[in-house]
């Protein structure tokens, strides 16, 4: 029988055609894309395939999995649609505006080629990633939006402190713009740095598919970073494909709920090779967003020194070397690296990788791209002004009166967990058996089958109030303007299945105090922080942005499973 | 966990939808086990903390015991990590009421706290114990055991002396499951 979904997806019902198979003859073997070993059932199996194993890793299928799938209907965009009537996306395009300068944004299915395959993804103005959309500290734009995907969409402005009305929040600030209908957004930028836009509804699949972009607000003082030879804007991203192509998504409910919907084929700018090409002894600013569903990244320049200069909302009041960039969902960090070798360097996400069935860590290296060092000697010379750990001024400036507040008691106390129930019985079988480590960052999908099979209807992620025992969207939290409160989050490790959270605040900045009781010697404003397992973080959350606004997990599947709740600021 | 006996209960008859886990009668073992899952009602079962490993004696030693209390040493990110992906990790080992090191065999001056990857390829001193002081130090291991040994000399890099407390990291208590028979086609069919 076939039945349509409502969408442009069909899912036919009847007999799982991975019925059948024995233990044997389900061993699943996948190093990485593109690589042909592969045998057994998630392939040739249309909407329902197993999505492949990380790379370096196999296991066995679970006794009993044969023929399990997510309960969900499966969707995939453009379906009915000859791909190649679609506009082949285009690297993004630097788009500058002035103040009162208007732009159109338009959602749109595009047709992407990856390794050389054609897929039907999402893009803003047909390009991967969005326009990098570069403005002055306090304009304000006018962005016009159009929706022209398959599904209600909106936009985001992540890290903005923005007027509420314009938050893009689905359901808190606005309805979901339809298909085919518009929406202006009016977008003033108080704070410099490295922002993005995306969707705030179903950004399992819409973001997942393409629509991001970044917002690069330069300050008006011209010494507001220091002197680099080039500056590039990265978005780290990762996609999930087989064989056949992307792996379908949920579209009643999200899949891949316990953990995320991994990648593995990682992407910067929505490329699988990135390049630049430098001089010797040049000083590179990256700014860097990770703008995966999930996916955590370890992130180093083998060979090149690197200084840590900012966080999401601001520059770090005293900048740091660091030896790794570790960035969560929808983070943004600003390092400066600096290439004084000859050679061809690789940039690259380097993690022991969690194999569950075999309870081994797996030494894993995904390489983002190459950086060719040139030769010749670099036209302006800054390697003094690198090596100069910068104390910036500006941000203690605007730190110092918060300090009063840093050994206040805590106002509100919120424990990060989960319920899951329903599951298949094997795999919940399987996770009775394995729940004796958790480790405080999980880097890959170590537990694929498990973690695909689980959607929104089975896997509950909660952000639960200490002191009322209410949970996520029960938990009442108003402010007033001006107040700065103290918030403890603590992930409990004591959960059915611990998990790392990018916990993003909307319409306010906030400084990390504390972790662990142990007060924070980086400091920067944020909007977005890691809550690793087992961990408690302190904030203060300074209101000074009246409206309703969200704050949620950043991992995708687990905002759509349930893990956000609303605050207010009162004006 | 151990406290729970496993019941095994009838699977029910379902009708097969797509999406759907298609139930065996034989399954009725795995459906018992779910009853042990720690969601469930019945079991919640211990799970070694991330952060604490309680040491404890390799000798016969009436109240002996110590304890390594990890932590994250500074990172601008949360997480302190290595390069190559280890989790850094800062650990201070205590140990009360140790009788001396010349307990354990003549000429044993000193107790020095190690860490050492599981496979003991890898070991890190991380210093000389002293009881009722804790000793810090950072290491950035996978899997890996905390010892505390006696020795003739504080000076080595490898210990010499024996063993004297032990302690798992959690990370150690990952098991190869493909050995369980559940996992391993030895379900009962």
């Amino acid at each position: 029988m076939k039945v349509g979904c409502g969408l442009t997806c069909v899912v036919w019902l009847g007999a799982s055609p991975l019925g059948g198979q024995t233990s044997q003859d389900t061993t699943h073997r996948h190093e990485t894309v593109g690589h042909e070993e592969h045998a057994g059932m998630e392939h040739g199996a249309g909407a329902n395939r197993m999505p492949p194993m990380p790379k370096g890793m196999a296991m066995p299928l679970i006794q009993g999995m044969q023929g399990v799938a997510p309960r969900r209907i499966p969707f995939l965009p453009g379906t009915g649609i000859d791909p190649a009537s679609l506009p082949l996306a285009t690297p993004r395009r630097l788009v500058e505006v002035r103040s009162g300068d208007s732009l159109e944004l338009t959602a749109m299915l595009v047709r992407r080629r990856l390794l050389g395959r054609d897929h039907v993804m999402y893009g803003f103005n047909g390009q991967y990633p969005g326009p990098l959309i570069r403005v002055r500290q306090d304009a304000t734009i006018t962005v016009k939006f159009h929706n022209r995907l398959d599904l209600p969409s909106s936009v985001h402005w992540h890290g903005i402190r923005l007027d509420n009305q314009f938050d893009g929040a689905v359901g808190v600030t606005q309805e979901a713009v339809p298909v085919g209908g518009d929406f202006v957004y009016r977008i003033h930028f108080p704070d410099a740095g490295i922002y993005w836009y995306h969707p705030h509804v179903r950004e399992d699949i819409q973001q997942d598919l393409g629509l991001y972009g970044n917002l690069l607000v330069d300050s008006p003082d011209p010494n507001y970073y220091s002197l680099v030879n080039q500056e590039d804007v990265l978005m780290l991203d990762d996609i999930l494909l087989d064989d056949e192509g992307l792996l379908p998504f949920g579209q009643d409910v999200t899949d891949f709920a316990i953990m995320g919907r991994f990648g593995n084929l990682l992407l910067v700018n929505g490329e699988p090779h990135y390049q630049l090409t430098v001089n010797r002894g040049d000083v590179v600013r990256f700014l860097l967003t990770n703008v995966a569903n999930t996916r955590t990244f370890n992130l180093s320049f083998p060979g090149a020194p690197m200084k840590l200069v900012g966080a999401d909302i601001s520059k770090f009041i005293d900048e740091v070397m660091v030896s790794t960039v570790v960035i969560a969902a929808a983070q943004r960090y600003v390092v400066e690296a600096r290439f004084d070798s000859v050679g061809t360097f690789p940039i690259t996400n380097q993690v022991q990788a969690l194999n569950n069935f075999l309870g081994q860590f797996v030494p894993t290296v995904d390489t983002l791209g190459m950086i060719t060092v040139r030769p010749e000697r670099s036209k302006a010379d800054h390697e003094t002004s690198f090596k100069t750990l910068r104390h910036n001024a500006d941000v203690a400036t605007s730190v110092d009166p918060y300090r009063k507040y840093f050994a206040k008691a805590v106002d509100k106390d919120l424990l990060l967990s989960v319920k899951i129930a329903g599951m298949p019985i094997p795999i919940t079988a399987f996770m009775a058996v394995d729940t004796m480590y958790f480790p405080p960052q999980e880097w890959v999908d170590g537990m694929r089958d498990m973690n695909w099979v689980s959607t929104s209807r089975e896997v509950h992620w909660l952000i639960r109030e200490v002191a009322s025992g209410k949970e996520n969207m029960d938990i009442p939290w108003t402010m007033h303007r001006g107040d700065v409160m103290k918030v403890r989050i603590t992930n409990d490790p004591t959960s059915v299945h611990p998990m790392s959270h990018p916990i993003h605040f909307h319409g306010q900045r906030l400084l990390i105090v504390s972790r662990d009781g142990i007060p924070e010697e980086d400091l920067a404003w944020r909007d977005t922080i890691l809550v690793p397992v087992g961990q408690s973080v302190e904030i203060l959350v300074e209101a000074t942005n009246p409206g309703k606004w969200m704050m949620h997990c950043h991992i995708a599947e687990h905002l759509e499973a349930g893990m956000h709740l609303v605050f207010t600021v009162e004006p | 966990m151990q406290n729970h006996s496993v019941v095994v209960i009838p699977m029910p008859t379902e009708v097969v939808r797509p999406g759907r886990f298609r139930p065996r009668p034989a399954r009725g073992l795995v459906f018992a086990l779910t009853l042990l899952t720690p969601w469930s009602p019945l079991a919640h079962p211990s799970r070694p903390g991330l952060y604490r490993i309680d040491l404890t004696p390799t000798v016969a030693e009436a109240g002996l015991k110590g304890v390594a209390i990890l932590s994250q040493p500074r990172s601008p990110f949360g997480l302190a990590m290595t390069p190559d992906g280890h989790f850094r990790f800062r650990v201070a080992v205590s140990a009360n009421e140790l009788p001396p090191p010349s307990t354990f065999g003549a000429g044993l001056t000193s107790y020095v706290v190690w860490v050492a990857q599981d496979n003991l390829d890898e070991v890190t001193k991380i210093g000389v114990l002293t009881p009722g002081k804790p000793t810090f130090g950072e290491f950035a291991y996978n899997k890996y055991i905390v010892i505390v040994t006696a020795e003739s000399s504080s000076g080595g890099d490898r210990w010499k002396g024996p063993i004297v407390l032990k302690g798992f990291s959690a990370s150690s208590y990952l098991v190869n499951f493909s050995g369980h028979t559940m996992f391993n086609g030895g379900m009962p069919q």
